[in-house]
């Protein structure tokens, strides 16, 4: 067990018992004599201007090294023997035993002290930073900040939960959390509900991954652990200002794909924006439509290079038209063939077509395309997350 | 000195109920405990000198030398003994994970490994850097996350109050660390 503050006292003791027999017998923890230091160099006494016999003090060196050891191997022993009785629970009847704490935490090598740092919870590894001088060091080693995970406990404590009682607004929480810091060395983050009660995907929940990943300017994957999903509901999370679509995934989303394009003359306040593509997806059957309404682009410059090639191939194909205008631009049907004609809508920048077209009308536009048969047309870059055999069943449907 | 630490055969125990050739394992302090091959074997830094030893033909574990582990004392060897009998007879095949699943960091702590760690501050390191010198990843872990979840409980000034560790950072530099991580410093037992 740990040591608690109640055995406090007695270890106190141990150790001025065990100070006062180290002191007697000459020696200490380290098993070097008083008078020699870790090196073996001689300081003090031997160092005597007026003692010349160097094989009478090499004799007695060695003597004493010898009692040392001794006393150093009994005293571990005892120690080892006195911590496995208290192990066990019997070293209360026993008589007072000399025990030591035979290593501490600071002896530790720094491979194992980055390992415990690296089960640590991304605030608590940030506060002991400033515990010493080589915590900080091993704290802001790679190895420790690039992968991190956050819980419901690292701000709720024990008796946590993310029940939608508690916030009602999402964006009310959001308000809450004044996290001013950013994290760049992050590149995957996990949220980890396995400790939380009530465990569901909601809105705190969202809130808390938003948070942190919105700090997090070089994050690479995302890994959600222990939460639930109401097996119809859309969620919508927001990464550096951009959202990104979580459906029907019970654990976990990762795979990079990539960033988004930063326009020509755009004035961009926020670093480039990072998606996730959903690994393990456990779609159900009867929820595996895509819900346009809460869906968002995430995909990179290649992937909307590709669906403006895609619209200029499309402009010949009647049937392709007539769906666009029915289905995706009923109000500005005209406005929008006539871009596909004259070649403006080919011609614009992916930037500007983010900013024109919502992320729901890229992603119709991009289903019509690995829907259609004529003409045939490229497969994307990047896998859609959409890709469903139902789905395309739909399109072929309305454009029949 | 001689110990058996070998595993107790219950009748449900299958695995234990196979007659598995037994290893001796020499701790620093010379005792010699007897133990399983298959249990030893948890130990790829044993599995490695146990190959090493016998050689490709089968040998005569009986009067193979000791596997000398002179960095482990015998009530250290001891106890990672009874983890790696106790996790040999419950424990599945191990999982096969992704290279980058970072799944283990978040893992919790079974009932048995949290009754099992439940030791001083000295055996608990000293544990750590048992596993760590014999290679058992898994006893590694559980070392490592106990005392992680130790920190997260603690402020700054707990945590070097009960790990004796000197504050060796000028005011300044303190401070500025401090105001880095403003925002986490009240993340802790006490909220």
């Amino acid at each position: 067990m740990l040591t608690s503050s109640s055995d406090r006292g007695n270890d106190e003791k141990k150790r001025k018992l065990t100070d006062s027999f180290v002191e007697d017998h000459g020696s200490n923890r380290g098993g070097s004599s008083s008078s020699f230091n870790r090196n073996g160099k001689s300081t003090g006494v031997l160092e005597d201007p007026n003692n010349h016999n160097n094989n009478e003090l090499l004799r007695l060196r060695k003597e004493l090294e010898e009692k040392n050891g001794r006393l150093r191997i009994l005293t571990e022993c005892l120690v080892r023997q006195a911590g496995l009785l208290q192990t066990c629970g019997i070293a209360s009847s026993l008589p007072e035993l000399i025990v030591l704490s035979p290593i501490r935490l600071q002896e530790l090598p720094d491979e194992i002290m980055i390992e415990m740092f690296k089960h640590c919870d991304f605030t608590t590894q940030r506060r002991a930073r400033r515990v010493s001088k080589r915590f900080n060091f091993n704290l802001t080693k790679p190895d420790v900040t690039s992968s991190v995970f956050l819980d419901t406990e690292s701000f709720f404590g024990v008796d946590n939960n993310l029940s939608d009682e508690l916030v009602p607004d999402a964006s009310i929480l959001r308000n809450e959390f004044e996290w001013k810091f950013t994290a760049p060395a992050v590149k995957d983050f996990t949220f980890n509900a396995l400790r939380t009660r009530r465990p569901k995907f909601n809105r705190k929940a969202v809130c808390l991954i938003v948070g942190f990943a919105q700090r997090c300017t070089r994050l690479e994957s995302l890994t959600i652990r222990g939460l639930l999903l109401r097996s119809t509901v859309c969620y919508t999370v927001w990464f550096i200002g951009v959202p990104y679509i979580v459906t029907y995934t019970a654990s976990e989303g990762r795979n990079v794909i990539a960033s988004l394009p930063t326009g020509k003359g755009h004035r961009r306040t926020k670093p480039l924006v990072i998606a996730w593509d959903i690994k393990n997806v456990t779609a159900r059957p009867q929820v595996e439509e895509i819900c346009f309404d809460n869906a968002y682009w995430p995909y990179p410059v290649e992937q909307m290079n590709w669906l403006l090639d895609c619209a200029e191939r499309c402009t010949q194909n009647e049937g392709w038209m007539k769906w666009v205008q029915e289905v995706v631009f009923p109000d500005k049907s005209q406005e929008f063939a006539d871009s596909l004609h004259d070649g403006t809508f080919a011609a614009m920048h992916p930037a500007d077509l983010q900013k024109k077209l919502k992320s729901p009308v890229l992603l119709k536009l991009a289903a019509s395309f690995v829907s259609l048969q004529d003409p045939e047309l490229p497969p994307p870059p990047h896998r859609f997350a959409f890709q469903t055999e139902k789905f395309y069943q739909s399109i072929q449907n309305v454009m029949a | 000195m001689a110990a058996t630490a070998g595993p107790s055969t219950g009748s449900g125990d299958v695995k234990a109920a196979a007659v598995a050739p037994k290893v001796r394992l020499q701790s620093g302090d010379k005792e010699i405990f007897i133990v399983d091959l298959p249990v030893a074997k948890m130990s790829k830094v044993i599995k490695g000198m146990i190959e090493d030893l016998a050689g490709e033909e089968d040998p005569n574990w009986d009067t193979l030398e000791p596997i000398p582990l002179s960095n482990v004392s015998g009530p250290i060897l001891r106890k990672v003994i009874t983890w790696m009998e106790h996790h040999y007879k419950n424990d599945g095949p191990e999982p096969e994970r992704p290279e980058d699943d970072l799944s283990h960091f978040t893992d919790e702590i079974s009932d048995w490994d949290e009754e099992y760690i439940k030791v001083d501050q000295g055996t608990l390191f000293e544990l750590i850097l048992a596993s760590n010198y014999l290679n058992i990843k898994k006893l590694r872990t559980v070392g490592c996350k106990t005392v992680a979840n130790v920190l997260r409980k603690l402020s700054v000034e707990e945590i070097r109050e009960k790990y004796n560790i000197e504050n060796d950072f000028t005011p300044e530099e303190e401070e500025a660390i401090r105001k880095e991580n403003e925002w986490c410093e009240d993340q802790d037992a006490s909220k």
